[in-house]
């Protein structure tokens, strides 16, 4: 009888068990594509996604930052740091940086790894985000206003990404609207550079139609303040104006590199030169420029305070494209020095500093500009100063005063004292608020510039110089330098050359272009565009940057007061050198990207 | 001393009894209290009178002579006199000596040893006690055959080698390790390695699909069972052990005084054009060590740790039990000591390395009924693990990685105190050259005085009920068993106490001054506490299960129905499953049949279901079968082969699967994330905003890994089963093994663009074969009466090869990983070294880099006279080892005995690369005083040393000259104890005294040392293309003392 008592239970048991037929069923309530596209405030959600940067290393949330993103210094190096402008803190061969200015990557070893595959991959991963988008937007609940509203920030943001594939690769598979399932087999051609650029430029030209102007309140078709930082109108225009500028621009005006194939010619540039690419560029920037929507951020509570001051503020007037941030010390960790909590990843180079003219505007190398090599960091463009600290500048210390930043060696050298290591004998302090450092103080509020007004103007004067009217590029430089703090000179004309050949104002354009937006993530790409990188790097004596070795004399005076000190400025070489060959002028296509997709062909070269 | 008072109590009773015929009937069972059937009973001293029990064990004879005692005995029993005091007796008989080797483990059951026809390897608790290591898988290696680690860590509670079973047969991370089983309950590789040896009866590994298709969708990897030791009938038996250990590391790098090093460091320097920056009078201090402030000579390894750090263990167990109730209670205690100095007394803390962890169990079995039986087991361990805070540069916080890199403790770095006392540092390690200020990190003796620690708690419980009923009233031999477990841990909460700044000093001994390395420090700061709350970890099981086990003239019958399911419900950082349960269900069955013995045939199989999949895939049936024939049973090899007393062919051809596939998702599932905080719009302020993103597609057809798996053995007894050899042949072929074809989870793999723009579902895809042979031989043998010795030797192997992998198509074939065994490394080839200009101009080289003579020089394999990422070749061998041996040998006189365990791992490679070989990054050593010079040529032994990363990199250009065999043979446990004579025990009242000395990983031998003085072990990273990049905590030698004692 216990037996039997005892079966039952058992066989209890095991009914009780077999019974729950859900035990294997789904048991999450996870989000997906139905919940999502069906819902306005998720799909708006999603449209944030294209836009988002989130979190440093979040490759789900690499977003219209990606290119300027600090991710990739931190870890791996910035292209930043593969110019002249800069020398990189670490120096294993394996950093993306450190193998651009090598020389070292090729198709097969390079690629595989963040940034590289960032390069590649990003651009895509939001280009279908905006496909899948677009093909779902038709049926979510939004008014027909929000939804053309919308759709203008899908085309423009697409057409931004498209754009940072352009500048590396030239013309790349164009995916259309399509979005790809599990079981679609893709094998797609590269767009011919020439089809691309048209694409992209249609693009932008309907996303100006779609979206807001800046400005206008949300009540009159515009954006709310609770919207700032969306793509309006005028990024859509402003990107245009980009497109055109480096579609006209020598690497793809014609410039395809001599070991270009027939077949590769049309993919990496309009196959000849055509000076109605400049004129197109000239118009595009100067529709951005008549169209009143933007103007530089003036300051004059010190000489040039408005170059500076632009990049703590969110909100100014030269925004066209940011990527909005909360309130951060993103700059002040990557660039300032050791004994201000930042870590310096980036190290401003001698060539940097040679590229700044003086507060008359005239470039050091003019005999009339008072530059004085022993003492070489006095009366120099105001923006100098407000993008590198050099020994003795002062600077905000984590004690909370303006104290001097000390780059020397000798007697009393300081913990940020140039060392034959890897120091440049100066820091970087673009972008950063010069109230706090990194260790002590608020974090500004601060937006990361992808695009402001000051690179319309320069646009605008490159473009119609070349196009051969260089009088017309004078205004926007001396509007550029007005705003500066460099001063007016007699002539009004802030230290230029009055008459300048179209060669010596192409010149003068490309330092003006460097020095202004220098550390915005342009630098890279502009020597590659004017392709002066072969000349820049393997040209003139050696192929290394230049770093200044500023030594003590003697133990006299005093570190704390500044007063009665003594240096000698010793510029040097450093150990890194730099290789440049034609192919680079494109990076290559990662070598299995090739292997996945045939129908692509690399890039010449490769 | 009850049990003595009992014994003269039954001898007095022996010796009052009259001598009269009479009849006996009684019971024989074996220590667990069930009947044996079949055992003889014969009358000692009359020939002929015996009998045999009944189905239910129960026997009755005439007693004809005068001996009054019964011989009991049956096949795996020791033979019993069993003297007859009245009508009545019940017969308990022990398992023979050997019975490990006459009953093994299976699946869900027992089976005897020679009827089995499953791949399995069994190591007796007892066996792996002779090894101090605190990690129980740490005492396997080599012991059984088909079972393969690699121990990488030394750091107490984190040193339990991974391991495998017959290698690895998935390029899938995550999905190649073993099912582990203790007792019913699945563990994890931590939990198993918490495990107290003292508790273990015997550890199973299941091989063969006749083994594993129980296992089902679960039992592709292999299975290890731990069964644990249970009571057994008799008085209670107290038993204690306490051991003491001394630990050092096993091979830790030696690194070079601040004189060598300065010198190796002026030679790079001198290479790239610099001047020195050691002067000739720098040289001279630090040679002379005339200025120990200013030109400090350090020696980090006497600095920083021990000589010897220590190891306590401690166990005590009762067992014992009646025929109603058994019972094994056991408790142990082990305190494993780290081998960092303590610095930690200032501040009255104790922030050292250890792992302290408590063990406890026990094991009731209780006779409800006549056929009721009732097991309870309650089971788990407490431990804590701590590890200091040091502040190290990058994030690491291990005392290693600083020890390793010049950066951070070059041998001149600073004096560790000035003469006044306070903490020393300097000026150069305020700028370490290249490093930055990153490195620019405290005094290391304040950093592990001052800056606290991290403890970790570990808290598993375990609690196993299981009723068994026999149905022997339905039909004889049947049964019923019903299992339920409860498995919680506690997983990975901790306690940090930590400190921050402190003061430390920069003298200058010209001017006797001193200058504060921060200016803004002026005390230490207090330790601040903070806590972290882990999660538990929660499973559930419950079986229920009929068995079915009868013999009938010459034939026997056994099977198994049985239903299993279980839950799984732990924390995951993805939020879509967060304690949502992983579930699992099976219904199991086994039929087997043998004939006299003779011919054997089983067929197991599993029908699995898992929530992994989507419910058209969501169920699969895993069947296996298998056959053996014991020759040795016929009569003509009987009467033949006299010198082999037994032959067993046996094979096995199945199919298993496996459904852990890295961490629990719905693979079927596309999932759209969602994350607050990631954009960031507003005017005038940021308004945090969320962002939906789409997740990786889902793939409805996505199922389980499947492999067919074949095993050929044979067993064989020779002498009288003195030499026992099992010799085992296996090919298993995995197939749909899950491989993401966008490359995003594994960029070798993939053959699908990114320009598609999203994450690609796993797919089955993928196949591996591998295969190998398993030997195992062991011969036992005595010398007169007191000498008894054994050897014992296992070999295995177990080759890979990936035979598909969805790769893109190459360029050149040398580059596909497929053909190759799972993580071979893609390399280049090295050759040489650049000898000069010339030899320069001609070779190939890299475009955009200057190459030097004395740099490393490769094959320029596809021929077109540039060194580039076509010219790496996958070669070499892989991070797994795919040989292993082990070599035993113990000898036993009197109460002495002396055991060696020899252990090699063979044909893997270990790479270094950055600070575990890359001067300037890692701290010097021996190898770099043969850096590459024009006078050494090619006698160097290492390229040029250099600043400028370039073509010799160990990162940017791994080659073949940093990818280094790591094949070893080590001594890797020796023991010698010494059981004192019984004479002295009976006065004690004790059953046993044995004291014992034994060590781990006494000696190694590998080649490995010549470049980069690292355990061959400690080989990092499992997938591909990663090497050991930093010194960490050494594996341990460790020498041990015990002494045990039973009552």
């Amino acid at each position: 009888m216990k037996n039997l008592v005892i079966v039952i239970a058992a066989c209890f048991v095991l009914a009780s068990c077999t019974k729950n037929s859900g035990f294997l069923e789904n048991k999450t309530t996870a989000l997906d594509e139905a919940a999502v596209f069906s819902d306005s405030l998720r799909t708006i959600q999603f449209l944030n996604g294209i836009y988002a940067e989130g979190t440093f290393g979040n490759t789900d949330f690499a977003g219209i930052g990606f290119s300027f993103n600090k991710r990739r210094w931190e870890t791996h190096g910035n292209q930043e740091q593969s110019v002249d402008d800069g020398e990189y803190s670490l120096s294993s061969a394996t950093r993306p940086s450190v193998m651009f200015y090598q020389g070292t990557f090729s198709a097969a070893n390079y690629g595989s790894s963040p940034p590289a595959t960032d390069i590649w991959n990003t651009p895509y991963k939001n280009i279908r985000r905006c496909n899948l988008l677009l093909s779902h937007l038709e049926s979510v609940p939004l008014s027909a206003a929000m939804k053309a509203r919308i759709k203008g920030e899908v085309k423009c943001l697409r057409a931004w990404y498209y754009l940072q594939l352009l500048i590396v690769y030239g013309g790349v598979p164009n995916v259309g609207d399509n979005v790809y399932g599990i079981d679609d087999f893709i094998n797609l051609p590269r767009q011919k550079f020439a089809d691309l650029v048209s694409y992209l430029s249609n693009e932008l030209d309907e996303a100006a139609k779609m979206l807001p102007v800046p400005g206008v309140p949300l009540t009159s078709g515009g954006y709310d303040d609770f919207d700032y930082g969306r793509v309006t109108k005028g990024t859509a225009m402003g990107l245009k104006s980009k497109l055109l500028l480096y579609a006209a621009s020598p690497l793809f005006n014609g410039g395809a590199i001599p070991s270009a194939s027939a077949e590769q010619i049309p993919l990496v540039s309009y196959p000849s030169y055509d000076v109605k690419h400049w004129q197109d560029a000239a118009d595009a920037a100067l529709a951005v420029i008549n169209s009143g929507y933007y103007s530089l951020y003036v300051n004059n509570s010190q000489p040039g305070a408005g170059f500076y001051l632009g990049f703590i503020n969110r909100v100014n007037p030269e925004n066209i494209f940011v990527v909005t941030r909360p309130n951060n010390k993103d700059f002040e960790g990557y660039y300032l020095p050791g004994t201000r909590g930042g870590a310096n990843y980036t190290r401003a180079t001698q060539n940097l500093a040679d590229a700044f003219p003086m507060k008359n505007g005239k470039a050091i190398t003019d005999p009339t500009s008072g530059y004085n090599p022993a003492n070489p960091y006095i009366s120099r463009d105001p923006r100098f100063n407000y993008t590198i600290i050099f020994n003795g500048a002062k600077y905000q210390s984590n004690a909370n005063t303006q104290d001097f930043v000390w780059t020397f060696t000798g007697t009393g050298q300081t913990g940020d004292a140039f060392s034959s290591g890897g120091n440049t004998g100066y820091f970087v302090r673009k972008m950063c608020d010069s109230t706090v450092t990194n260790s002590v103080g608020a974090s500004p509020a601060r937006n990361w510039p992808l695009m402001r007004y000051a690179e319309i103007l320069l646009n605008y004067a490159e473009a119609i110089n070349e196009v051969g009217q260089a009088s017309l590029a004078y205004p926007k430089l001396q509007e550029l330098r007005a705003r500066a703090g460099i001063d007016a000179g007699s002539n009004g004309l802030y230290g230029m050359k009055p008459g300048m050949t179209q060669a010596e104002m192409r010149a003068f354009i490309q330092n003006e272009r460097r020095i202004e937006l220098a550390y915005e993530d342009q630098r890279w790409n502009d020597i590659r565009r004017w392709k002066i990188a072969m000349s820049l790097y393997n040209g003139g004596p050696t192929g290394f940057n230049q770093v200044m070795h500023p030594i003590r004399v003697g133990s006299g005076g005093s570190l704390t007061t500044g007063v009665g000190l003594s240096f000698t400025y010793q510029i040097e070489n450093t150990i890194r050198q730099h290789t440049f060959r034609p192919e680079m002028y494109l990076l290559p296509i990662q070598d299995a990207e090739i292997r996945k997709m045939p129908a692509m062909l690399q890039n010449p070269g490769w | 001393m009850k049990s003595f008072l009992f014994f003269s109590f039954a001898l007095l009773t022996l010796v009052c009894t009259k001598a009269v015929a009479q009849q006996v009937s009684g019971t024989v069972s074996d220590s667990t209290g069930n009947a044996i059937v079949g055992a003889t009973v014969a009358e000692k001293d009359v020939k002929g009178n015996g009998t045999s029990t009944n189905a239910s064990g129960r026997f009755t004879l005439n007693l004809k002579g005068s001996s009054h005692t019964l011989i009991v005995s049956n096949v795996g029993y020791d033979a019993q006199d069993v003297p007859v005091s009245g009508n009545a007796v019940s017969v308990v008989l022990k398992n023979a000596a050997n019975s490990l080797a006459d009953i093994v483990v299976v699946g869900y059951g027992r089976q005897r040893k020679v009827t089995t026809t499953g791949a399995i390897s069994t190591v007796s608790g007892a066996d792996l006690r002779e090894n101090p290591s605190a990690s129980i898988q740490n005492t396997m290696a080599g012991k059984l055959p088909g079972f393969f680690s690699q121990q990488t860590s030394g750091q107490p509670g984190a040193d339990g080698a991974t391991f495998y079973i017959r290698g690895v047969s998935s390029y899938n991370v995550g999905s190649t390790t073993p099912l582990i089983i203790v007792d019913d309950i699945e563990f994890s590789y931590d939990q198993f390695a918490r495990l107290d040896p003292n508790e273990i009866e015997s550890i199973t590994i299941l091989k063969d699909a006749s083994a594993t298709a129980v296992y089902g969708v679960r039992g592709a990897n292999g299975v290890v069972i731990v069964t644990t030791r249970r009571g057994k009938i008799g008085a209670p038996q107290i038993s204690f052990r306490a051991e003491t250990s001394l630990q050092q590391p096993d091979i830790f790098p030696q690194f070079l005084n601040a004189y060598d090093a300065a010198v190796l460091y002026n030679q790079g320097r001198k290479n790239d054009g610099l001047a020195p920056l050691f002067s000739d009078a720098d040289l001279a201090a630090f040679r002379d060590h005339t200025d120990p402030y200013g030109h400090p000579d350090i020696d980090w390894k006497n600095v920083l740790f021990k000589k010897f750090s220590r190891q306590y263990r401690g166990n005590f167990d009762i067992t014992g039990g009646t025929e109603k109730v058994r019972y094994f209670i056991s408790a142990g205690y082990l305190y494993q000591d780290g081998m960092v100095k303590d610095f930690g007394s200032p501040l009255g803390i104790n922030n050292n390395y250890y792992n302290e962890r408590y063990n406890y169990r026990s094991n009731l079995d209780i006779k409800v009924t006549r056929t009721t039986d009732l097991r309870f087991d309650l089971s788990g361990n407490v431990s804590t693990i701590n590890t200091p805070q040091v502040g190290s540069p990058n994030g690491w916080n291990d005392v290693f990685a600083d020890y390793g890199s010049i950066w951070t403790l070059a041998p001149w770095a600073y004096p560790l105190y000035n003469p006044d006392g306070s903490l020393g540092y300097s000026q150069w390690a305020k700028s370490p050259g290249t490093g930055g200020t990153v490195y620019d990190v405290n005094n290391i003796i304040g950093r592990l005085s001052y800056l606290g620690y991290t403890r970790r708690f570990e808290n598993n419980m375990n609690l196993l009920s299981t009723l068994n009923q026999k149905l022997d009233f339905i039909t004889r031999g049947l049964s019923i068993k019903g299992t339920l477990s409860y498995a919680s841990n506690y997983n990975n909460p901790n306690v940090s106490m930590s400190g921050g700044e402190f003061p430390s000093y920069i003298y200058d001994p010209a001017s006797n001054t001193y200058t504060p390395r921060s200016t803004n420090t002026y005390r230490i700061r207090r330790l601040i506490r903070g806590s972290s709350n882990g999660s538990t970890i929660r499973l559930v099981t419950s079986q229920a299960a009929l068995n079915y086990d009868r013999s009938f003239t010459g034939h026997h019958v056994y099977g198994l129905a049985m239903f299993l399911q279980q839950s799984d419900t732990r924390g995951s950082s993805n939020s879509v499953y967060n304690f949502i349960p992983s579930n699992f269900r099976s219904y199991i069955g086994r039929v087997g049949y043998d004939y006299r013995q003779k011919y054997i045939v089983e067929f197991n199989g599993a029908y699995n279901g898992s929530d992994r999949f989507s419910a058209a895939n969501r169920y699969g049936f895993f069947p296996a079968g298998s056959a053996g024939w014991n020759v040795s049973e016929e009569g003509f090899f009987k009467r033949n082969i006299k010198f082999i007393n037994r032959m067993k062919l046996r094979g096995s051809y199945g199919l298993v699967g496996n459904d852990k596939l890295g961490s629990f998702a719905y693979y079927y599932q596309q999932t759209y994330g969602s994350a607050g905080g990631q954009v960031f719009f507003g005017n005038p302020s940021a308004n945090s905003g969320t962002a939906v993103y789409e997740g990786t597609l889902g793939n409805l057809n996505v199922s389980w890994e499947k492999e067919k798996k074949l095993d050929l053995g044979v067993e064989l007894g020779f002498f009288n089963s003195k030499l026992n050899a099992t010799v085992e042949y296996f090919n298993n072929n995995r197939y749909d093994i899950l491989t993401d074809r966008s490359g995003k989870t594994d960029s070798r793999f993939g053959s699908v663009s990114a320009v598609f723009g999203q994450g690609l579902p796993p797919v089955n895809l993928g196949k591996v074969n591998n295969k190998g042979i398993e030997v195992e031989i062991n011969y036992a043998g005595t010398i007169g009466k007191d000498w008894s010795y054994s050897v014992k030797g296992t070999y295995s192997y177990a080759k890979n090869k990936i035979v598909f992998a969805d790769e893109p198509s190459y360029k050149y074939d040398y580059q596909s990983y497929t053909g190759h065994a799972i993580n071979t490394q893609r390399v280049y080839t090295w050759i040489g070294f650049y000898k000069d200009s010339n030899d320069i101009a001609k070779s190939a080289k890299p475009a955009g880099l200057t190459v030097r003579p004395g740099d490393l020089k490769y094959a320029d394999l596809n021929g077109d006279g540039i060194i580039d990422g076509y010219d790496a070749k996958v070669q070499g061998n892989p991070n797994v080892p795919n040989t292993t041996a082990g070599l035993n040998l113990s000898v036993r006189y009197k109460g002495f005995n002396i055991g060696l365990f020899f252990q090699g791992s063979f044909n893997f490679n270990v790479r270094g690369l950055a600070e575990a070989i890359q001067p300037f990054g890692g701290n010097f050593r021996a190898i770099h005083q043969q850096a590459w010079t024009p006078d050494l040529g090619d006698n160097a032994k290492f390229p040029l040393l250099t600043f400028i990363p370039g073509i010799s990199d160990s990162r940017a250009y791994p080659s073949t000259f940093y990818l280094l065999p790591g094949d070893f043979v080590r001594l890797k446990t020796a023991e010698i104890g010494y059981t004192l004579p019984q004479k002295w025990m009976k006065p004690l009242h004790m059953k046993e005294i044995r004291v014992y000395s034994n060590g781990y990983n006494l000696i190694t031998w590998t080649k490995l040392n010549q470049l980069y003085q690292l355990d061959p072990e400690i080989n990092q990273g499992s997938t591909g293309s990663s090497g050991t990049d930093r010194t960490n905590y050494p594996p341990q030698r460790i020498f041990n003392f015990g002494l045990s004692a039973t009552f």
